[in-house]
């Protein structure tokens, strides 16, 4: 495929109850690029996202993934809920987490083979995980915790990482830490959409963001729409001078 | 020869103490599985709502069936529960009562159901009543041959849906959207548990009956959990547990006279469930002190 | 006359559960009342044993500490073996039940307690209990006074008590803050749970006392959701489900708080499936305007 899109969002709109969460969303996702969902709380930045990933349904319009319809394409997308939306005190360890990704290619009443364990082992190893798999997930430290569902979406052969604010809760060093994963899968060619709320560190790493309060303010390189004037309106802040 | 052997021998020799022991231990194990996947999905309760919502079904089943027979009276007692377990949810859907309250609400109207169906059945002279108010306590000793053959070929069945949907139901427990990703519809697993839940607690409410239940499917759960951080192993554990306390809880009944089966087997899976917490408290003691 | 007694007796319980039961729901307590309620048993059962008597005074004082055994026993399990709420109250109220249907049977000889009326009581019997003095004045039915005499507590202590109980629901940092002893309302909410269960078992049944506590409440709650209007429907749809029980449980020649308990029942779901009827969007939030 040669489309410089990994996801479309076509007129897509999503309501709550008949109060509207996002309206009339169309938008383009770069391809091998990392783009942040961005605005105020309430601006229905996670219900984009849902929507993008195929796990709610918009009420109108729909999303392309790769210029194909995203059924097509839907185990190429891989989505990290928010924090809060996991249940951590769900007995499953590391490595079972990250092998339930592999669970459709097994029967029933098949065994992990020798081959299924790898693959898992090196998403492990990749994310940094090793020595912590037999750990139930609500004892990681919440770095570890990003990283081990990014091992999940990994294994999966995801070319599209869809995460909901991950960086809630982590520290100096664990937000650095899932920077520099965040740009390594970019850099293999996939594509990442974060929905983020932290200015202050949004110029490290992305490269285009989406500004959302309800309606698409503004959209393209992320220097260009975080020094702009459409920013300042969505929060409410006072024209700069 | 002390009581032990006692016990022991007649465990073969005497046929009511084994229909009596294999059904709690069919019935423990089913129950104690289908408990932990309640209990993960932070739904314990559940079990208590399902034992009183299983009442009108089984005395609705005694009065158009007009027999005693367990494989009807299940069936009732199945299809009532799943009811219950089902305007649950769609009170939780639809209105702005918790949880918890819903399941209060259907707890009790469907036990108020019950007994004003157990007083009509008792007011018009129904045949083979007897027997039917042993479902609130239970009544083990009760069990027959022919009981023991329903309850085993319908935990049989358990069994085989929880083992073939293990991986889907864990899928789905866990993080039901990516369980969507991987082509399973979560609904239709959310269902299976249920039906699973109702269908346990209509097996076993002989043997313990409808107020202890509950005790049958949250004790080996939550003493599993304390131990284990994979929902297999909790299972297996769990499931460990509930044979130990089941065969322990009839076992006391058995050796003292006029004992009911049902409270000996919920105090013994008690017992089992402080021990796991007292040592593994004295574990992480222990370990932190090296 | 027979009937007056009835519905005086039944009204003074459905008003007792009715504003007990608001608070309870408010916190989300509805499925601890299920608890309390089973776990007074061996309090009941001690306090035989060791009086001998079947005297009111002692069996309350029996209730009511083995109700705060069983609240405590829930907290204390839930802080020191980590397991969720609702296993924690689960595995409390089972093992306290079965432990006094254990105390029952091990003194079958000596105790009179019947079990039937323990758990399920009978309205139908209440006139017969009456209270007639020395000189032969008929005073009416024993339950319907020390009902009345409960029913001025549950008024005082609902009036004092309820903006600090639903403030400790909200939040209990900023009830703790404005210096609401958190813990004192707490438990002094389960001994007046107790209290109430108690002295209404032998009109309706323990078991049956919940249904008085929580479904009134639950239908008010579909429709208002200020805590002083919850309270005042609610004791009218108990009240009034308690005098057209009666009538109709009269018709139908069955239990009569079994009656009166399904027709709450009706009567809840009646009320639900209206507001769905009519489109009206519960909206989530509560307004706990006192």
């Amino acid at each position: 495929m040669t489309t410089n899109s990994c996801l479309t969002a076509r007129n897509l709109s999503f309501s709550f109850d008949e109060i509207p969460a996002i309206q009339d969303i169309n938008v383009e996702f770069a391809r091998g690029k990392i783009t942040g969902i961005m605005g105020p709380n309430g601006g229905g930045k996670s219900t984009l996202l849902q929507c993008l990933s195929g796990i709610i349904e918009p009420q109108s319009g729909d999303v392309l993934a790769f210029d194909d319809p995203l059924s097509e394409h839907q185990k190429k997308i891989s989505y990290i809920p928010q924090k809060e939306k996991i249940d951590w005190d769900f007995p499953i360890t590391v490595q079972d987490l990250v092998k339930t990704a592999l669970y459709q290619r097994l029967k029933w009443y098949e065994c992990f083979s020798e081959e299924l364990l790898k693959l898992s082992e090196e998403a492990i190893l990749k994310m940094g995980l090793v020595g912590l798999e037999n750990k139930q997930i609500g004892q990681l430290s919440g770095g570890q915790q990003q990283r081990a569902f990014l091992a999940r979406a990994l294994v999966s052969n995801a070319e599209v990482f869809l995460l909901d604010e991950p960086f809630t809760g982590l520290d100096v060093k664990a937000t650095k830490d899932l920077i520099g994963i965040l740009k390594k899968i970019r850099d293999e060619g996939n594509s990442v959409v974060v929905v983020h709320h932290d200015f202050s560190n949004a110029m490290l790493f992305l490269d285009d963001v989406v500004l959302l309060k309800t309606t698409l303010l503004k959209s393209g390189p992320a220097n260009t729409v975080i020094n702009s004037s459409e920013l300042r309106l969505a929060f409410g802040l006072p024209e700069q001078e | 020869m002390n009581s032990l052997t006692i016990i022991q021998m007649d465990i073969f020799s005497n046929p009511v103490l084994f229909n009596v022991l294999i059904g709690v231990i069919l019935i423990s194990v089913s129950t104690a599985a289908v408990g932990c996947l309640l209990y993960v999905q932070k739904n314990a309760l559940l079990g208590e709502t399902l034992a009183h919502g299983c009442l009108p079904g089984i005395y609705f089943a005694f009065i158009f069936s007009e027999t005693r027979n367990l494989f009807w009276l299940s069936i009732g007692a199945a299809i009532s529960g799943l009811i219950s377990s089902y305007l649950v949810d769609f009170i939780v859907a639809k209105s702005r009562l918790s949880r918890d309250g819903a399941m209060a609400v259907v707890l009790s109207s469907m036990f108020g159901l019950g007994i004003m169906l157990l007083s009509f059945i008792q007011q018009n002279n129904y045949p083979n009543q007897n027997g039917l108010e042993d479902l609130f306590f239970g009544n083990a000793a009760a069990m027959s041959g022919h009981d023991i053959r329903i309850i085993g070929l319908i935990s049989i069945a358990i069994w085989f849906l929880l083992i073939t949907n293990y991986r889907k139901l864990l899928l789905t427990l866990f993080d039901p959207g990516f369980a969507k990703f991987q082509g399973i519809r979560p609904k239709v697993y959310i269902a299976l548990i249920s039906t699973l839940a109702a269908t346990s607690v209509a097996i076993g409410m002989q043997t313990t009956g409808a107020v202890l239940i509950a005790a049958l499917i949250i004790t080996p759960a939550a003493s599993a959990r304390i131990w284990c951080s994979r929902l297999f192993d909790m299972i297996f554990l769990a499931i460990v547990l509930a044979i130990i306390g089941g065969t322990a809880g009839t076992l006391c009944s058995y050796a003292a006279p006029k004992m009911p089966t049902g409270p000996w087997v919920v105090v013994c899976m008690a017992v089992l469930f402080l021990l796991s917490s007292l040592t593994k408290r004295i574990y992480l003691y222990s370990t932190k002190s090296d | 006359m027979t009937a007056f007694y009835i519905i005086i007796v039944g009204s003074l319980v459905a008003l007792n559960g009715a504003m007990l039961g608001s608070v309870l729901l408010l916190r989300r307590m509805s499925m601890i009342c299920d608890a309390i309620v089973h776990a007074i048993l061996p309090g009941l059962v001690i306090a035989y044993l060791f009086t001998s008597s079947r005297g009111s005074l002692a069996m309350t004082f029996g209730a009511i500490s083995s109700g705060i055994v069983a609240a405590t026993l829930v907290e204390f399990s839930q802080q020191k073996f980590q397991i969720t709420r609702e296993a924690a109250i689960g595995i409390t109220f089972t093992t306290l039940f079965s432990i006094g249907i254990i105390l029952l049977a091990l003194f079958a000889g000596q105790v009179e307690l019947d079990q039937d009326c323990v758990l399920f009581g009978e309205l139908a019997y209440v006139p017969l209990d009456l209270w007639i003095t020395d000189e032969g004045l008929n005073l009416g039915p024993h339950s319907m006074w020390s009902l009345a005499f409960l029913t001025i507590g549950v008024i005082t202590y609902v009036v004092v008590g309820f903006r600090p109980l639903v403030l400790c629901a909200f939040d209990k940092e900023f009830a703790k803050l404005q210096g609401i002893k958190v813990q004192l309302w707490h438990y002094s909410l389960m001994l007046m749970l107790s209290l109430a269960a108690v002295t209404s078992f032998h009109a309706v049944g323990a078991i049956m006392v919940m249904g008085f506590f929580i479904l009134p409440p639950a239908t008010a709650f579909l429709f208002v959701s200020n805590v002083r209007s919850l309270m005042l429907i609610s004791c009218s749809i108990g009240m009034l489900c308690v005098i057209s029980g009666y009538f109709l449980a009269q018709y139908m020649n069955v239990s009569i708080a079994g009656c009166i308990i399904t027709l709450n029942g009706v009567v809840f779901f009646a009320a639900l499936s209206n507001r769905l009827y009519l489109k009206l969007n519960p909206s989530r939030s509560i307004d706990r305007t006192i």
